[in-house]
């Protein structure tokens, strides 16, 4: 007991914390659509689970780039650190469930933004094209770490800018309004 | 496909899944429809098939779904799937978008990608498409009609199609600032009377304001270059007179004025707070009791001074700046047109400069807001903040967010500055033209000297109302934004709605059922799907389920905090959508995990829902809540001041209070929200024993994580993702093998520990 604890405190001790994460090599797994659109994902030698989806444990601030793997249950049957180190297949795989799994179009530039008191009209040019769309409430428009945004509509979609420092000047004025 | 289960699907067809498509639509469908095919839905989705924003259209016939893409302008059957194909169709929800996919013997189909802002079309088709798919789980028939449509909340102004601001009705861009206006003087209308005669007295002070210079005239070419000693006295006494009137009317309206503001202000507060009472549960948990507070006190302190100071400013500004030009204009028509000359350019800089200040007003109230935010935060939770030791963390955020409303305040402030001293250049030119060409006028002798210094004097009389009146422009600006949150407040009508016709129960016997009941918080995600269960007068329910079930959920629709989506919800046979409120939320009484006691007395609280109940009774409901004995002993009985919270009384004591007051408010149904789970085992045992008390003759839902306080349950309902996985008493379950046992032989096994 005495013992554990000690080691709890220590930094080695963390380490081993963090290999019960059951975190698993990407390197040795396996991602897969199959004719039903269900992933499916396997670790080397192990069990192959089917019908799972991905999901960021960090969507928003992006500070690490775990994926965990949540069943119909949601429950977790895999989580990888790194995708980078997927096989190209497998990253291709992941990447389509994952553009599926998180549809936050970036918002490239602002064309307007017709403001009343909060509730707001904008029009936007996004990289999955052109949209309009309502904000409801300024507190629906985020600024994260002082210059990326992160915006949600009256129904529930969700937009980033990643850099307003990388907008034009235009759409940074108006921008400004929001913020 | 059956003719009758067409039929049974056309009757729920709706206008939200048969949408009118375009033209270019329809000729490409005729060409792919077979004839005597019948067309059941047509809906417009607007991600297109490459996960990019574009028009596809979704079409679903008696024999076929099908899905028509458009690329650049051409239209192409990008989906075609004969219905007998079909097994199942499923919904998947995604972040910010969802998928329609169809799924045969062999594959899944996406039929369609939607955005959130479809989501609740699809989430209708989709459910209208279950019963179309060959065997949508075996249950195509289980649900049947009889759920009324759900009363979807407007969220979309009728007149723009714009999303309304959050829980608010009013639609900002249609608002018209006059009608506003308007609205907020209609507030003055219950003190007629005192708002005329104000308005009286403030034009009778404006006048007499411009009399002096008047008099001056008369006094500089009517006395003093004559010479006529005689009139000296006169003039003077008159000059004299008007002062003291000016001031003695000054002292009377002001009064009365301030009255009229702190009256409107009261008015409005007790009826914002009185609405506030009214609101739905779903919009205090949307909105942070930071900002609600805000609107309640801020907004409303703001709109007094502007009622009281800045109603009059205006009038009076404004009545004397028509005066003085009718003085100007009668006196020298010429020196006055140059007089007005600079008033454009100050009309225009302080029109620019209002609008420039309005946004940066707006961003000082945003950062003020949040800092308060971090207050209303960081000061209820500061045992956490201590015992984590994280005092310089929240210094740092205050900090922080203190440092950005500086900003904007030091923003503002330069703004102000720059402005005024330019705002008296521009005047102070203009008064350089008048002298010049006013001293000319006078050497030249077309003048007498007199009107000169009447001009001099009722020149900068008029810049300073006009000027005033540029001021004026930004605290309309800020009463008017301040005006319109308060009426956000009042115009948001409560999403449980009330029928006129709504009815009361003469006796209640406590029959509760559920039919095939829907419930989602975000349209398409449901929380709850088909439930359907009965629980007869008197029995007890018990709701167990991991957490996120939705266990605490159904409790609340009972209650009607919520309105179902879909099915209906009975007692004694009424929907209770029909049942008036507030008779409803009698029948109901609630003891919740953490109870909630109010700053007031111990018999106060105990008393919380029958007001005017004899201190006989309440000793009775705390007796029988195990409570009695703790409140005698407490030093000054059941007249001992409880806290915010109740701070003073230990968990368990606090639990029995809240049971005595569910106790003495008699309802016919009961529900326990984990009423134990946060006391220790002694404590559970005496609040146990109340609780047995309180159940008796009602009909009881208690949601428990300690399986072995349902072991007397009637009826153990089993949650789980929103479904019920198993119903029966505890014994059948126990025997059943299910979830259920599996819970009840991990917590014996947790038991066993404790018992150390």
């Amino acid at each position: 007991m005495t013992e554990e604890r000690s080691e709890r405190g220590s930094g080695d001790g963390w380490e081993a914390e963090l290999a019960r994460l059951r975190l698993t090599d990407a390197s040795t797994v396996r991602i897969w659509h199959d004719a039903f659109r269900r992933l499916h994902v396997q670790a080397e030698g192990q069990e192959e689970h089917v019908d799972v989806r991905p999901a960021r444990a960090f969507p928003v601030t992006g500070a690490a780039d775990y994926i965990s793997f949540l069943d119909g249950d949601d429950r977790e049957v895999l989580l990888i650190q790194n995708p980078g180190a997927l096989d190209a297949d497998s990253l291709a795989a992941l990447r389509q469930a994952l553009g599926r799994a998180y549809f936050v179009p970036k918002i490239v530039q602002i064309l307007e933004i017709e403001d009343a008191h909060g509730a707001a009209r904008w029009e936007v040019e996004t990289d999955r094209g052109y949209r309009v769309f309502d904000v409801r409430d300024r507190e629906d428009v985020r600024v994260i770490g002082g210059s990326r945004v992160l915006l949600q509509d009256a129904d529930g979609n969700r937009f980033e800018i990643e850099d307003l420092f990388d907008l034009d000047d235009r759409s940074r004025r108006l921008l400004d309004k929001e913020i | 496909m059956e003719t009758s289960r067409i039929q049974e699907i056309e009757r729920l067809l709706d206008g939200d899944v048969q949408e009118e498509v375009p033209e270019e639509v329809e000729r490409e469908l005729a060409g792919a429809l077979d004839s005597g095919e019948r067309r059941l839905m047509s809906l417009y989705t607007d991600i297109t098939a490459d996960g990019e924003y574009g028009d596809r259209w979704f079409i679903a016939t008696d024999r076929r779904l099908a899905a028509l893409g458009s690329d650049n302008g051409t239209v192409r059957l990008e989906v075609n799937l004969p219905l007998d194909q079909v097994r199942r169709v499923r919904l998947r929800d995604f972040i910010g978008s969802g998928a329609l996919e169809a799924i045969t013997e062999s594959e899944a189909v996406e039929l369609i990608r939607f955005s959130r802002t479809i989501a609740p079309q699809v989430s209708r088709a989709y459910h209208i498409l279950r019963r179309l798919a060959v065997d949508e789980e075996g249950d195509s028939d289980k649900r049947k009609p009889g759920g009324r449509p759900h009363a979807a909340r407007a969220l979309r102004c009728e007149r723009c199609g714009r999303a309304l601001a959050q829980w608010s009705e009013v639609c900002p861009f249609c608002m018209e600032r006059g009608k506003l206006l308007l609205r907020l003087v209609n507030y003055l209308a219950p003190y007629k009377t005192v708002a005329i005669i104000g308005f009286l007295l403030t034009a009778t002070f404006s006048l007499l304001q411009l009399l002096p210079a008047y008099i001056t005239r008369i006094l500089i070419d009517d006395v003093i270059a004559p010479g006529a000693f005689s009139r000296l006295v006169p003039i003077l006494g008159a000059l004299a007179a008007i002062h003291l009137t000016r001031a003695l009317i000054g002292v009377v309206r002001g009064y009365m004025m301030e009255w009229l503001g702190a009256r409107v202000v009261f008015d409005m507060r007790v009826q914002v707070y009185d609405h506030l009472q009214m609101l739905s549960l779903g919009f205090f948990s949307r909105k942070q009791t930071g900002q609600i507070m805000s609107r309640v006190t801020n907004d409303i302190m703001r709109l007094q001074f502007f009622i009281a100071d800045g109603l009059q400013q205006i009038l009076i500004n404004a009545l004397t700046v028509v005066i003085i030009c009718f003085m100007l204009f009668h006196a020298h028509a010429k020196l006055a047109a140059l007089t007005l000359l600079p008033i454009p350019l100050i009309g225009l800089s302080t029109y620019v400069f209002g609008r420039l200040i309005h946004t940066v007003y707006h961003k000082v109230w945003r950062r003020w807001a949040s800092l308060s935010a971090v207050v209303a935060d960081a000061i209820p939770g500061i045992r956490v903040v201590k015992s984590f030791a994280q005092e310089e963390r929240e210094s740092h955020r205050m900090r922080e967010r203190s440092e950005s409303l500086l900003d904007q305040e030091l923003r503002a402030a330069r703004l102000w500055t720059f402005f005024f001293p330019t705002f008296g250049l521009m005047t102070a030119a203009g008064s350089l033209v008048v002298f010049g060409y006013g001293s000319l006028q006078v050497m030249q002798g077309y003048m007498t000297l007199g009107v000169l210094v009447m001009f001099i004097q009722l020149m900068w009389q008029f810049y300073y109302p006009v000027q005033m009146l540029g001021e004026m422009n930004h605290r309309v600006q800020h009463a008017l934004t301040s005006a319109e949150r308060v009426f956000e407040v009042l115009d948001t009508t409560p999403e449980v709605p009330e029928d006129p016709g709504s009815i009361k129960l003469d006796t209640v016997e406590g029959r509760v059922e559920f039919r095939d009941v829907d419930f989602s918080y975000e349209p398409g995600k449901l929380v709850l799907s088909d439930i359907s269960f009965r629980a007869d007068p008197g029995q007890m329910v018990g709701l167990v389920g991991p957490s996120g079930a939705g266990k605490s959920t159904l409790v609340q629709l009972l209650s009607r905090f919520y309105d179902v989506e879909d099915g209906q919800i009975l007692l004694d046979g009424h929907d209770i959508r029909d049942l008036s409120l507030r008779f409803l939320r009698q029948q109901v009484g609630v003891v919740l995990q953490e109870p909630f006691l109010f700053h007031g007395t111990v018999a106060d609280n105990i008393a919380y829902g029958a007001p005017g109940a004899t201190p006989d009774a309440i000793i009775a409901a705390a007796k029988a809540a195990n409570a009695h004995d703790f409140i005698v002993d407490l030093p000054h009985g059941y007249d001992t001041l409880v806290g915010e919270r109740g701070q003073l009384l230990s968990g368990g004591e606090r639990q029995r209070v809240s049971i005595a007051r569910a106790i003495l408010k008699n309802p016919r149904i009961l529900i326990l929200d984990e009423a134990t789970s946060s006391v220790d085992t002694e404590t559970e045992m005496l609040i146990q024993e109340a609780l047995d008390r309180l159940v008796s003759n009602r009909t009881t839902f208690a949601i428990a994580h300690r399986l072995s306080t349902l072991r007397k349950s009637d009826k153990i309902i089993v949650l789980e993702h929103g479904r019920i996985a198993e119903m029966g008493t505890h014994d059948d379950l126990l025997d059943g093998g299910g979830l259920y046992s599996r819970l009840c032989k991990l917590q014996a096994e947790l038991s066993k520990v404790r018992a150390w």
